[in-house]
């Protein structure tokens, strides 16, 4: 079944239609979540609040892409969150539990060695210490385009904010970003660096 | 011309997403053939997209599935109001009720504390009833004594009969002086005697008024506390 057929059956109260929509979309709207709040529990908090306010108002829905719908409910409640109680978590080591490569296999590259698979995961923790040093607007905007791959106009639907917007706070946070991970030096692995 | 810092920063990230014109884009690229610190600029910018591309996806903690339980309509839950909104009048009554308590007890407090009319007078003139105890023993003294003598905590004589037929013996007769022995026997048991606790019915008095002070203390404190409370919940 094709994904119009899916929300059309969703429309008309299949709960089962929708959550093959769920399946197909948990994953960018978790990660775009995980993104910008930088917690997981509080990620999958707002994943499942998305997918509930989803398909309560489907009627809402207009068509185009169901993607953007998804993310631009899934940002804004990251966005609530984050201005709400300034939720500016420092993301530590326990939060990188479960990204533990015997549990998720699939993190593990072909063919890469501990070491590699050891120093992708620190930058990694590196960059989303960065990402979440951004304010939320500038967070929210180069999570949807640098992560999710949004075009500025697909940024600038789901944000509700005009395309030059998007392309100004887009480039401040590329530039605060990539100050950050300059200041970082020498803790970021060799291979890495930006100098 | 050279380009200020947040326009070169906005150039830049929109050349490297394709999203410059052809005539923009052809002015930039002469400038980064001219400019290393431009081309350093833009490499730098190159390398962080290129990272944060790369972030590998986070792993999904579970399932996102909707149950229908999940799903009910919002309207045929039963609905409550906002914590706020029930918590500021429920403060707000407490207030009033903690404090018209407080406002009781002290008007109980001030009712019952009220001294008879007769010690009242006794408590304006301490000073008068010492100096004639120190007197040679007369009328005005036995008066005098006899007025005061509510107040002692010895027992009191009739009200009326002259002290000195109580203390008859000690004297020789209308003419002698108290003898220095019997000051001290009175005098300290009626001045310094408090006239509001001497006021007292028997020797209950003293715990009862200090429980009046209590209840005083205890629900002007928690009426002070609600109204801070609630003043800080409105806002």
């Amino acid at each position: 079944m094709d994904e119009a057929a899916l929300i059309s059956a969703a429309r008309q109260g299949r709960l089962d239609a929708f959550n093959d929509l769920v399946l197909a979309y948990q994953q960018q709207v978790y990660n775009l979540a995980y993104r910008i709040l930088g917690d997981p529990a509080a990620a999958a908090d707002a994943t499942q609040e998305t997918f509930i306010a989803a398909y309560r108002n489907l009627d809402r829905f207009r068509g185009g892409s169901f993607k953007s719908y998804l993310l631009r409910i899934v940002a804004n409640r990251c966005y609530d969150e984050l201005r709400r109680h300034k939720r500016r978590p420092t993301t530590s080591f326990e939060d990188f539990g479960e990204m533990d490569a015997e549990a998720n296999p699939a993190l593990v590259n072909g063919g890469e060695g501990p070491e590699e698979y050891a120093e992708r995961q620190e930058m990694a923790r590196v960059i989303q210490a960065g990402i979440e040093s951004l304010s939320p607007k500038l967070r929210v905007v180069l999570v949807l385009a640098d992560v999710e791959g949004l075009s500025y106009q697909e940024v600038a639907e789901v944000v509700n904010i005009p395309p030059g917007t998007v392309k100004s706070r887009l480039a401040r946070a590329r530039a605060r970003l990539r100050d950050y991970l300059r200041a970082q030096g020498e803790l970021l692995p060799a291979r890495y660096r930006l100098e | 011309m050279r380009l200020g810092k947040r326009k070169r920063e906005e150039l830049l990230s929109a050349y490297l997403d394709g999203e410059l014109g052809a005539d923009e884009r052809a002015r930039l690229e002469a400038r980064l053939e001219s400019d290393p610190s431009l081309r350093e600029e833009l490499d730098g910018l190159r390398r962080t997209v290129a990272l944060v591309r790369d972030l590998p996806p986070a792993p999904l903690p579970r399932n996102f599935i909707l149950s229908p339980g999940m799903v009910a309509p919002a309207r045929h839950r039963p609905r409550s109001l906002p914590r706020r909104l029930v918590a500021v009048p429920r403060m707000a009554f407490s207030t009033l009720v903690v404090g018209l308590l407080f406002v009781a007890v002290l008007l109980g407090d001030w009712l019952t504390g009220r001294p008879p009319a007769a010690v009242r007078v006794a408590v304006t003139m301490p000073q008068a009833t010492v100096v004639i105890r120190e007197m040679p023993m007369g009328e005005a003294g036995e008066e005098t004594f006899a007025a005061t003598a509510p107040t002692n905590a010895a027992p009191s004589p009739p009200e009326g009969e002259p002290l000195a037929a109580q203390t008859a013996a000690p004297y020789a007769g209308p003419t002698a002086t108290v003898t220095p022995a019997a000051t001290p026997t009175v005098a300290p048991t009626s001045t310094p005697t408090p006239p509001v606790m001497g006021a007292e019915p028997g020797p209950a008095g003293r715990p009862s008024r200090l429980w009046w002070r209590i209840a005083e203390v205890v629900l002007g404190v928690a009426t002070l506390s609600l109204a801070a409370a609630s003043l800080r919940a409105r806002r």
